[in-house]
Formats: structure tokens, sequence, C-alpha cells
């Protein structure tokens, strides 16, 4: 069979079984809607369910081809024996010619331009490193595994549940078909529901709006998650709206479902789940009924698609929200020094002069904030005289909260799951001049086709750039296209090639997970890995160095502990420790087995203090706060009358001072001020690095050539310790020796 | 009521917090090992491991030497293929006044490179395919800089010849 019929077949049969889900899960419950939102409905709760049912058996550890092929057909076919498949619904009220010929002239082109970027080879930025790249190790294994060391592992997945299913059978492909069919069933749901509500025509425009955006399209057609994420929400609010209409109980179960699907498919999405609690709450308020049963059948169910994700991280890293609230929920997997510094920034992208360029960044330029929704989107403050009309209120009520975790992060494709709304507010106020609102339409389509999109946006930025038809049908192999166009493939190929089964490469910038089958670990991406960054830098870095010696002498004393303790508070330095050192008169005291090892923070690390290595170090890895402490039990009274620190020199505002226990068991500050010296550097770090990273299992080094200390590694690989294996696209492979 | 029960149940999961002293690693009493490689920059603290005659003894800014007429330097190669010969050096607008242009031989285990002449001041990279037979692993590779006319120092008469970075073989 050609690789088109397994893309194919991979995407239609995951859409087929999540369609067929959500026709027996609505059924079941004895729901009736409108012919064409049966269809809608039924995708988009039954890829709840089949994200779910994906969650569960890669718990079990089958998730296989062998296991989803069968277990999908099945399924399909008990829904046709069931009739699942024949409508039952009246259809929504007939379009308007002018507008039904507006509305699929407009869909059909665009929908054939995604459809062909979309089964395309796969090599969007993050689908081809995070997205696709654990959706790929989970089929590995036929599961999940502990994953420590890549922080997006800990995300909510609920999207790429379905991804797997689809990447069993076609791979890459099929995954980003996945994503287009709830971009093409966005604007499908937007304009039913405007059907449904009465404002057909706002309900074309603003479907069109944006479905054509370039930054929905360009993130519909790869394997990310934000359109699925847009498509989930406004299908939630779309049923919500049905249920204040109907007040039909049942309808809160595929509500809730869809709410907790929500926070599933994207930690961020989470304000789906409060719109629906606060929606329903209020309604029902309002309505004098009580709100505690139906708030907790929302609830309820919202919590079977969030538990297993919560779950999965409780039990395993330690942190049910991992990889944010580490402050609330330490542990030894992601430091708090990193998340602080990931939401800042995520709050303000390098290039950005000031938050006063977002709106043209996002709506015309493009590059620094990754991607554009297009000119028309300048218009969106006519939106809010949409205000004025009952279904303008609910729009902007939902498309305001939704848009509240942009704030988080301001990248473009953040406000996609508010494009919807503000589209039908906007097309709720244009369409009061009809012929106004098609020009609109119209003009917004012309400026949003590729070939227009390149003469008004920056040369960079992030959009769909041609119809790649010949690539989508594997006319010219995937290989080919990629080896020409993505910046990562020809790296994941060296990887293959050159790092044996089983390699684990450390790297300091994304890298294509999604393409190999070796381990990679980029530094910024866990605790462990920064670790491993931190070492390796120490060589490169004297202000990493231990040349900072800190010394506490007093008179000789019986001690049962010795604690060393940082006073200062502020940011931007970490306390660290290389080495802490005791001593009795002129003699180290040897580091003994009962001895007993702490610190506050990262307790985690304490060892690397007391390890004699110059390239490791303790690091509290949190600005200072007066408190922090490294501390030695001697598991038995010892007599001691000195301690020495070896410190690293980037840590200008640390103040120190020195606390011990008694052998009664009190706790006294002991010395006064310590005595500093400076410290030779230290030679032969190099090796002594490569040495330590060794030994916490890495075994190949992925240097780019943008990387901090890349020429040294190429210049010294002899010294290091490296062997160079070979060079793609300004990347090269090392192993460790 | 989720964040709660998180909470609670977050607390449960034990991860020690003391440990006791690891492995302890030996003292690093010299350099890495094989201190003469194939590559040396002039702010590394053991640089000089690679100098046979002709560069300074002091590092200036922490970055270069200055080397004589004749600049002679050994590199250790694990491999012979595939390498280039790379430099980066400086020769200052100044030193033209005293000595007009520069011409600098650049020979390796006694065979020339290349010969570069320079008319005007700056920086500059130089990076060359270096021949395999020219090159062996069993012993050390010498590299040999000629500064045709030496610069001489008016406060001290050192005759000098080119501001060197970094030198050596690169794949």
């Amino acid at each position: 069979m050609p690789p088109a019929f397994y893309i194919l077949f991979g995407a239609a049969l995951t859409v087929a079984v999540a369609m067929a889900l959500g026709k027996l899960l609505l059924r079941a419950l004895g729901l009736k809607f409108h012919r064409q939102e049966e269809h809608l409905f039924a995708l988009v709760t039954g890829s709840a369910c089949l994200s779910l049912l994906v969650f569960l058996l890669a718990t079990i550890g089958v998730a296989r081809k062998g296991v989803f092929q069968p277990l999908g057909l099945g399924i399909v076919a008990v829904a046709v024996w069931r009739g699942a498949h024949r409508s039952a619904g009246a259809p929504l009220a007939p379009l308007a010619k002018f507008w039904q010929r507006l509305f699929y002239a407009v869909f059909g082109i665009f929908t054939v331009l995604y459809f062909f970027n979309a089964m395309a080879p796969e090599m969007s930025p993050d689908g081809s490193t995070y997205h696709l790249g654990l959706v790929a190790r989970y089929l590995r294994n036929h599961g999940f595994e502990r994953i420590t060391t890549n922080m997006y592992a800990n995300l909510s997945q609920g999207i790429e549940m379905l991804y797997l299913f689809a990447f069993s059978i076609g791979r890459h492909s099929a995954a980003a078909l996945v994503h287009f069919a709830f971009l093409v069933t966005l604007p499908l749901a937007m304009l039913a529901y405007a059907r449904r509500f009465g404002f057909v025509e706002a309900g074309v425009a603003g479907a069109l709006f944006t479905f054509v955006s370039p930054v929905v399209g360009q993130d519909g057609a790869t394997a990310y998650i934000d359109t699925a994420v847009a498509c989930l929400l406004f299908v939630l609010f779309y049923l919500l709206q049905i249920w204040e209409r109907e007040r039909t109980p049942r309808l809160l179960i595929p509500i809730g479902l869809l709410a907790g699907f929500c926070y599933a498919a994207k930690y961020t999405a989470v304000v789906g789940l409060l719109y629906a609690l606060g929606f329903v709450g209020w309604k029902q308020l309002r309505a004098r009924q009580p709100a505690i049963r139906p708030l907790a059948v929302v609830a309820l169910c919202a919590l079977v698609m969030i538990v297993p994700w919560v779950a999965k991280n409780w039990i395993w890293l330690g942190n049910p929200f991992s990889p944010f609230f580490n402050s609330l929920f330490p542990n030894p997997y992601v430091h708090i020094s990193f998340e602080k510094e990931y939401v800042r920034h995520m709050q303000n992208y390098p290039g950005l002069g000031s938050h006063w360029e977002i709106p043209l960044e996002v709506t015309v330029r493009g590059t620094v904030l990754c991607g554009l929704l297009g000119p028309l989107f300048l218009l969106a403050p006519v939106g809010l005289l949409a205000l004025r009309h009952p279904a303008g209120r609910q729009l902007l009520l939902a498309g305001g909260l939704f848009l509240l975790p942009y704030f988080g992060n301001i990248g473009t494709r953040f406000l996609i799951p508010a494009v919807p709304f503000v589209s039908l507010a906007m097309a709720l106020v244009l369409v009061r001049w009809k012929p106004l609102a098609a020009a609109f339409v119209i003009a917004h389509a012309v400026a949003s086709w590729p070939d227009v999109v390149k003469t008004y946006c920056d040369r960079d930025a992030w959009r769909l750039a041609e119809v790649p038809v010949r690539q989508a049908l594997r006319i010219e192999s995937e290989e080919s296209w990629l080896t020409r166009k993505s910046p990562y493939y020809p790296i994941a190929r060296l990887l293959d090639d050159a790092a044996p089964p089983g390699s684990r490469i450390l790297t300091f910038s994304q890298a294509p997970d999604a393409y190999t089958s070796r381990e990679i670990l980029v530094a910024y991406q866990s605790a462990f890995n920064a670790t491993m960054g931190d070492i390796l830098w120490t060589p490169l870095i004297p202000e990493y160095q231990p040349t900072w010696q800190f010394s506490f002498k007093f008179p000789p004393r019986p001690l049962r502990k010795v604690r060393v303790v940082q006073t200062n508070d502020g940011g931007p330095d970490h306390w660290s420790v290389a080495e802490l050192r005791v001593f009795s008169g002129e003699r180290e005291m040897p580091r003994a087995s009962r001895w007993r090892l702490r610190a506050h923070p990262n307790p985690w690390d304490v060892q690397m203090a007391f390890d004699n290595s110059p390239v490791t170090r303790w690091r509290s890895w949190h600005t200072l706060f007066p408190g922090m402490y490294v501390e030695v039990d001697f598991g038995r009274v010892e007599t001691i009358d000195k301690v020495v620190l070896e410190c690293a020199r980037d840590q200008y505002r640390i103040q120190l001072k020195l606390e011990a226990q008694t052998p009664s068991g009190e706790w006294q500050a002991l010395a006064g001020e310590p005595e500093e010296a400076k410290l030779s550097q230290p030679l032969g770090l190099r090796w002594a690095a490569i040495d330590e990273i060794k030994r916490r299992g890495i075994t190949h080094l992925l240097v780019y050539a943008e990387d901090f200390g890349a020429d040294d590694f190429r210049k010294k690989a002899v010294v290091w310790g490296l062997t160079f294996l070979g060079e793609r696209n300004r990347a090269r492979l090392y192993r460790l020796d | 009521m989720v964040p709660v029960v998180c909470l609670w149940l977050a607390g449960c999961a034990s991860l020690p917090d003391t440990y006791a002293p690891p492995m302890q690693r030996r003292p690093l009493t010299g350099p890495e090992p094989n201190p003469v490689d194939h590559y040396v920059t002039m702010s590394e603290a053991d640089a000089d491991v690679h100098f046979v005659s002709g560069i300074s003894d002091t590092t200036e800014a922490a970055t270069w030497r200055w080397t004589g007429p004749r600049a002679e330097l050994i590199f250790r190669l694990t491999t012979t293929g595939h390498l280039r010969f790379a430099m980066d050096f400086a020769i200052p607008e100044m030193t033209f006044k005293q000595r007009g242009p520069v011409a600098i031989s650049i020979s390796i285990n006694g065979r020339l490179l290349d010969k570069l002449r320079y008319e005007k001041g700056g920086q500059f990279h130089f990076e060359k395919p270096a021949p395999f037979d020219w090159l062996r692993t069993d012993a050390y590779n010498f590299v040999t800089l000629e500064i045709d006319k030496p610069w001489v120092s008016p406060d001290d008469g050192a005759r000098l010849g080119i501001i060197l970075t970094s030198a050596g073989f690169v794949q």
C-alpha cells in the first residue's frame, strides 16, 4: 500500500472511532440535536472518550497498532450495528443562497490548502519535537513510562492520545490530519451554533473569519493542539447555550466530560471547566433552582477526564500539576527557578520591544510572536459593539474568559481559543451591513492566502507558504522533502545513524525527538538536564568554577551537626556550594558513611557539595532567601575547629553564617564572619565534567553551532574526552569517550 | 476539591530528605589527560604545553599572545583524515608603518601549507585542509609560523610577529 493510504487510514480511523464513541454516548444519553449538530458533537465528545480510552491502554502498556486498529474497527462496527450513524435530528435552519455559496466557496478552497499541508510530512517546530516526540516514544514503549527528564511529558496530553492512535497507523502526518479534523470542525460548529440561535449571516462571516486566519490554518495543519483546544472550548460553549435553553439534565454529562477534556488537552484550557461550572451555577441560581446537583454532575464528569493526568503526575513526579506549582509541590524534577524563568520568558518574547507592539505583531507581522491572525483582527474592538446583542454578550463573556491564559503566554497561537468568539462578535456587528460583512469575508480570505500573506507579513512569520500536493501524496518522498525543508530532520538521521540504540543524548536546544528513537535530553527541560548543563558549562565559565573559599574558624568544639546558613534575600543569584569540608586541626575529616547531609531548598542534590568534584555543586536553584542551608550531621559527636566552603563566584550577594548543634542538642551560632580567599582555577575540568555526566548515563552530546561553548567543544574535543561523530545542519554530534 | 485532594496525596509521596556522602572523586592534580591536543586557545591555562618556541610567555587581555618572527607549536592528533588547519590571529595596523606588508608562511611538519600576504592590519581567520599524508597520529605534529618581517617594539626592542589567539586542527 502507498504511504498516503496509511496516513489517510490512520487519521480517518481515529476520527471515525471518535465519532462512533460520541454517537454511542449521545444516543445512550438520549440526547436530541439537529442533524448537523449530531456529527459535530459526536466527534468532539467522542474524542474525549477516545482520548481517555487510549490513556488507559497506554497505562496498561498495550498502546500499539495491533490493539488500536481492531479495537477501533470494532467500535465503529458496533456504532453502525446500533444504527448510530443514522441521523434522527431535524436539519438546522437553511442558509440563504448567497451566504451558502460564500461559505462553501471560501471554506472549500481553504480546506484544500489546509488538507495538503496537514498531510505533507510534519515538520512544525513543536510537532516534530515534543508533541509527536512523546507520542512516538509512547508507541515504542507500548505505553507510558516514567519520564522525569522532559517537562513536556508532564503536561496533560489529551489531544496527543488521539495522535497516538493515528500515529500508530499513519505516523506523523496522520496525527496532523487529526488536528486538521478539529480545524475543519471548528467553523462548522460556529456556523451550526449561529444557525440554531438565529444569526446565520453572522455565523458564516464569523466562522470564516476564524477559519481562514493564517495562524489558525498554520496551527491546525500541524501536530500542534491549539486549534483542537479552541474547538473543544467552542463546542463546550455551544452545548452550554443549548442547555440553558432546554435545561436537559443529561446534557450536563457531555458538558462535564468536555470541560474535563479541555484540561486534559491543555492545562490553560481549564478555563473551560471554570466557565462551565460558573455558567451552570449562575443560571441555576438565577432560575431559583438548586445548583448543587447539576454542578456535581459537571464536576464529576470533568474529573473522569482530569484525574488520570493529575494522578499520573502525582505518582511519578510528586507534583500533580507539573511542571508548574513547584513551590507548592517541591520535587527533584523541575527547578523552581526554571518555572519562574519560563513563565517570565513566555510573557516577554525576545524581539518584542514593548507590549504595545502586540496588536501589530499578532495581526500583521507574525515573526516575533510566531504567527499572525490577519489584518482583519485589527478591527477586533468592533466586536465590543456586540454587547448590545444577547448572544454577543455570551460570546464576549466566554471569549474574554478564554483569553485570560493568553497573558501567561503572549504567542499569537495562544489567542486561538478566543478567536472564534471574537470572530462571531465582530460578525454580529458587521452583518448589520450585509454587503460590508461579505466584503470583509472576501478581503480577509484574500489577505490570508499564502501568496498574499507574504506580501505584508514579516519574512520569517510562522505561516503556510504553499500547497504541497506532491509531498502530501508522497510523490516526492518524505525523506527528500524533510531533508530539503526541515532543519531538524537531517539531525535526527544523524542521531539514528551514529548513536546506537539506547543512547542518551544531551543537548542545549530543541531537538527532533519525533524522528529519532534515541533519547534526547534538552538542558532546560528538567532539573536533571539543567544540572548536566551546569556541569558541562563549569569548565567554560570561570565564574562557575570553585575559586572562592570561605573558612569558618573557631576554637575546637565537640559538635553533633554543623550547618552553613545563607542569610541574604533577593535575586538574581542562586546560592551554590561546590564543596563543604570539615576540619579538625589541619586534617580534613573524611566524609564517613554515617554522616547525613541535608540542604534546603533542593535537598536532592546535596551530595554534589560533598563529592570532591570541582565541576559539580549543590545549587539552590532558587533566588536567595534567608534560611537556605547546607547541613552535615556527623552521626556522633566530633571535635572540629574549621568548616570550609568552596564556592563559585556567580553568587555575588550571598551572606553566610555558621550554626552548629552541640552534644546537648542545642543550636548555636558559631564563628563570626568567614575568612575569604581566592583559590586557583582548577585544571582538568573538561575531562572531569564529561566524566560526571557520563556517570549520570549521558552517552552523547549534540551541540548546535549557536550553542554556548560550541567552538570549544569543536576545537578541544580531545581534551573534553569527546569523539566527533558527524555534523548536520550546523549541529555536531559527539560521543563521550 | 481537586487541588486539595492532590495536595493531600502529594504530601504522601516520600523522597528522602537526608543523604549519605557520595562516592568521592579523585582530586584533580593536573591538567586534562593528553594536555597536548589538536587545538590550542591562548586563553587556556595550560596553553603553553603546545609551544615549542617563539611564543610569548605572557597572555595579553587573557586571550592572545605575541609570536616572534618564527613560532613553533605542537599538536597531537587522533586521526589524520578530513582535518583543516585553522588559526585566528591579528596584525595591528600600527605595525605596518614600520615594516610594510607582511607575509606569513605556515608549515606543517616541515611542508609549506600556505603563504599569506597582508597589506593592512585587522583580525583574520585562516582555515585550509591539511593533507592527511602530512600528518601523523603516533607523534607530535609541528606547525611553524614564519613572519618575513618582524615588528620591533619601540618600547623594549622585542622582535614580534603576529598576535595569535588560537591555532590547531579542526574537522
